[in-house]
């Protein structure tokens, strides 16, 4: 009995986990792009909830068409944000940047409030509306996807990162700036390229997410915190770390849902930030970082 | 004359790259010591240990027979070595005058509920910190100019205003590391005057990082020589400038002095 | 003090003083009172986020502690009013102490996600802990100060007890942003390196301002609590965080007098800004990406321009009297 409790527990885990990833990864890059933590993310995750639902329940687009759609409405948002709020904030106090994206956080929540209303919204399966039953577990047929789906995006993510021409110039922007910029990468478009792609995998977690979860406007904070929370206990800013510390939180969560309390769900996850950031800030793959006098 | 400052075997590495190895040196109160070698040697790394913005992996820094080794750099500030930094660390925004009073506070009692009342010990204090602050001003010849910026000040009077926050706090021992760097001639001569009034009238100790060697010979009691985070050569500048591994590894064979 | 400065400070006594007479209605009255009391909460922001530099959301949390600590011992322990007024104050203190030390620690953004989690963690205790904090109901019949035998049963008459401790509160707050240890904490949030080199804890002074500004939050608690004498969660929410930081912003952070004229501004605004319920959030956040972008020193860093322009045009000296957060780079 336990055991298969335990299982149903880790089944639902790895598809929350899967979502938590790509959020992370999304965390990873904004960061990147902006040195800062973003605050807004959770809401780019729940504008592509939105989107997803307006695409493809409102108006009946095809699923794929939906994807896309969406996720690139929401990495321009993303990037209309990071040129007019961000960057030109970049030269001042890191702290106005960090506001910034509060600021924008709490905008982009009441517009969505005032778009699509205060209640929350779910879109219907996607893929499939059956449950299956491996050997007593009982699991939606749509998580599986879900989980699939985010998979793919992240391998599909990572083989554009090594491979691509674009991939390349995004990584060595990230590593190396000024050597960046001698190579002719132009660091503006770069930036504005890592924000937007970290916006665009913030969406399309909230795509995936939105058949089993219901969209509301504030979901966009809680998934913030989940989201940064993953990617912390990965360490922030790599991409293995991000994809650990998601399926990580995943499993975590839902234990804690499971045999604690499923309204203190949420608490645990601050605490457990709480907990991280006050031991090891830095993760549990990174080492942590010298100072230079 | 004692030794004020032993440092014995000191050894840092960063990321398996030694910075420093065993390193061990003495300097004796009252004098100049100059640490010289080519970059990357470790000089500012043996400042950052001594003042404790770096922890050593072994070794031991002894301040008159005090280890001071993991000691945090305001400990280490209170326990009366101050130092300036090679890229110049003011407060630009804030006045002369207000740069060396932040400067002075470590010699102030502060409990933040007195000052929140402003007890008649506070106005004393502060009234006390003025006075000493305009001393230091005027050693430095910067009080005409109390109320400038420090942004605002050209970068001689920048650097002569580091020095003077590093005095405020009465060391015993003070660090300069590159006082020189990027002065022209005639400015380099008063920094020179100013090291060694500091020296002489106000009995402290200094030791210096430095690349410009006519300072270095000119001033130095005992030199050291710092080559890929060993210690290579000590001793009197005449010894130094003989010295075939200084002048292999850092002066360069036609290296003259100017008497 | 010259005879100028002494009259000066007579005639804003003496306004403040007259106040409520200009109001007349009990709305009114009460809008006098929340100025003065989000002014003491926007001076413990300013101090944390003006002068130390720490992007803080927590603070309203702390003030909620304020109240409901002031409710429960007048209600459930019947302590006197001063009492309770004290003991929010200790609460504050330790509030300060506890969350300070390790957070405190932490940079920029893992400090504001830290004052997050914090007040999270608070309001699911308000709403679950019951028997204590009486649930989502929150606390009901505190009783309206008595002090030393006078009753302060109207706003009207709590006026004045506000107006005291908000007094109070600022002449603490100026005295120490005036001194040097003021020079020291703005010395700090500039370069803390360097100010470590020159002796300065800077942990420890971080702590203790960030101490001062928990206890000046928690007995802003207090006065809200005896004043609308009702405390509960939904009081407390986290969109007052942001007006605070609005607040803060919009006066100038790390100005002196910017969280006084920032509070003023806010709490009229929004009197007009109600009527658009849920744009009032949009506007909060509209408005600070605008001020950052374009007016981040406030209002104050705005006068403070203009009058070192003034300064400049009359006495040659090129120096700006006040710098807030915005100067450092």
């Amino acid at each position: 009995m336990f055991v298969s409790e335990l299982l149903q527990q880790i089944a639902s885990a790895l598809a929350i986990g899967s979502i938590y990833c790509l959020l992370a990864l999304g965390f990873s890059l904004t960061s990147r792009a902006l040195n800062v933590i973003h605050f807004a993310q959770g809401d780019f995750f729940m504008l592509g909830g939105y989107a997803g639902i307006t695409f493809y329940m409102l108006l009946g687009f095809p699923f794929w068409i939906t994807i896309i759609l969406s996720t690139a409405l929401v990495s321009l948002v993303g990037v209309a944000f990071e040129r007019t709020a961000y960057k030109p904030l970049w030269k001042r106090h890191h702290i106005f940047l960090l506001m910034s994206t509060a600021a924008t956080s709490i905008v982009l929540q009441n517009s969505a409030m005032l778009i699509w209303g205060p209640d929350a919204w779910r879109s219907p399966k996607i893929f499939s509306d059956k449950v299956l039953n491996i050997s007593g577990v009982l699991v939606p047929e749509e998580m599986i996807w879900i989980t699939l789906g985010a998979i793919l995006i992240m391998i599909f993510f990572n083989v554009f990162l090594q491979k691509s021409k674009l991939g390349k110039g995004f990584r060595a922007a990230a590593q190396d700036r000024e050597m960046a910029q001698g190579m002719g990468v132009s660091l503006k478009l770069a930036d504005s390229f890592v924000f937007g792609a970290g916006a665009g995998l913030g969406a399309l977690g909230g795509i995936l997410i939105a058949p089993i979860l219901f969209v509301y406007p504030t979901i966009g904070f809680v998934f913030t915190i989940k989201g940064f929370t993953a990617a912390v206990l990965g360490g922030l800013g790599s991409i293995r770390g991000a994809i650990l510390g998601g399926f990580l939180l995943g499993i975590i969560e839902n234990l804690c849902s499971g045999f604690i309390s499923s309204t203190y769900k949420d608490v645990f996850v601050f605490l457990l930030l709480l907990v991280i950031l006050l031991v090891k800030p830095s993760g549990l793959l990174l080492k942590p970082k010298v100072e230079k006098v | 004359m004692s030794e004020q400052l032993q440092i014995r075997n000191l050894t840092k590495q960063f990321g398996g790259i030694d910075a420093l190895k065993d390193i061990s040196l003495e300097v004796e109160t009252k004098t100049i010591v100059s640490i010289i070698g080519p970059n990357g040697a470790g000089k500012t790394t043996l400042f950052n240990l001594v003042t404790g913005f770096y922890t050593p992996d072994h070794g031991s820094i002894l301040l008159d027979g005090r280890e001071i080794r993991g000691l945090a750099p305001h400990e280490v500030a209170r326990a009366g070595i101050t130092r300036t930094f090679q890229n110049i660390r003011l407060f630009p925004w804030m006045t002369v005058q207000d740069n060396i009073i932040v400067a002075r506070q470590l010699k102030c009692s502060g409990g933040l509920l007195k000052v929140c009342i402003r007890t008649p010990l506070i106005k004393r204090e502060e009234k006390e910190t003025l006075e000493k602050v305009g001393e230091i001003m005027a050693f430095f010849q910067l009080r005409e100019k109390r109320n400038y910026q420090a942004k605002n000040l050209p970068y001689g009077e920048q650097r002569k205003l580091e020095m003077a926050r590093a005095l405020a706090a009465e060391p015993k021992i003070l660090l300069l590391d590159e006082p020189t760097a990027g002065m022209n001639p005639a400015e380099s001569k008063e920094c020179v005057e100013i090291i060694y009034q500091i020296n002489e009238t106000l009995n402290i100790t200094i030791m210096l990082i430095e690349h410009n060697m006519n300072v270095v010979m000119g001033i130095s009691d005992k030199i050291f020589v710092l080559d890929h985070g060993m210690k290579i050569a000590e001793g009197h500048p005449e010894e130094i400038q003989n010295n075939q591994d200084v002048i292999k590894a850092y002066l360069g064979e036609n290296y003259v002095t100017h008497a | 003090m010259s005879i100028s400065r002494f009259l000066k400070y007579l005639a804003v006594i003496g306004i403040l003083l007259v106040l409520p007479l200009v109001t007349r209605n009990p709305y009114g009255q009460h809008i006098l009172n929340m100025i003065f009391i989000y002014t003491i909460l926007a001076m413990s922001v300013n101090l944390v986020f003006g002068y130390t530099g720490g992007l803080t959301f927590g603070h309203v949390t702390v003030y909620a502690i304020g109240a409901y600590i002031s409710a429960l011992a007048s209600t459930k322990l019947g302590f006197s009013y001063l009492t309770s007024f004290i003991l929010s104050g200790l609460g504050g203190f330790l509030v300060g102490i506890f969350i300070g030390y390790p957070t405190l620690k932490l940079a920029g953004a893992y400090f504001a996600m830290a004052t997050i989690a914090f007040d999270r963690i608070m309001q699911t205790i308000f709403i679950n802990w019951e028997s204590v904090t009486g649930g989502p109901s929150g606390i009901t019949g505190i009783p309206y100060p008595v002090l030393g035998g006078v009753s302060l049963k109207t706003e009207g008459q709590y006026y004045y007890l506000i107006l005291l401790v908000t007094l109070i509160v600022f002449f603490l707050y100026r005295n120490l942003i005036r001194s040097h240890i003021g020079k020291t904490i703005m010395a700090m949030r500039d370069n803390p390196v360097a100010a470590e080199a020159m002796g300065i804890n800077v942990a420890r002074l971080r702590l203790s301002v960030f101490t001062i500004s928990t206890i000046f939050a928690s007995l802003a608690g207090s006065l809200y609590a005896h004043m609308v004498k009702y405390v509960a969660p939904g009081a407390f929410p986290l969109e007052e965080s942001v007006a605070l930081l609005v607040m803060v912003v919009l006066g100038g952070p790390g100005f002196l007098m910017g969280p006084i004229y920032g509070s003023i501004i806010v709490v009229f605004a929004n009197e007009y800004l109600q009527y658009l319920e849920s744009f009032n959030m949009l506007v909060y956040g509209f408005a600070i990406l605008l001020l950052l972008i374009f007016l981040p020193s406030g209002i104050t860093g705005m006068l403070e321009r203009f009058k070192s322009r003034l300064s400049r045009k009359k006495e040659g000296i090129d120096y700006i009297r006040e710098v807030g957060i915005e100067e450092m780079r």
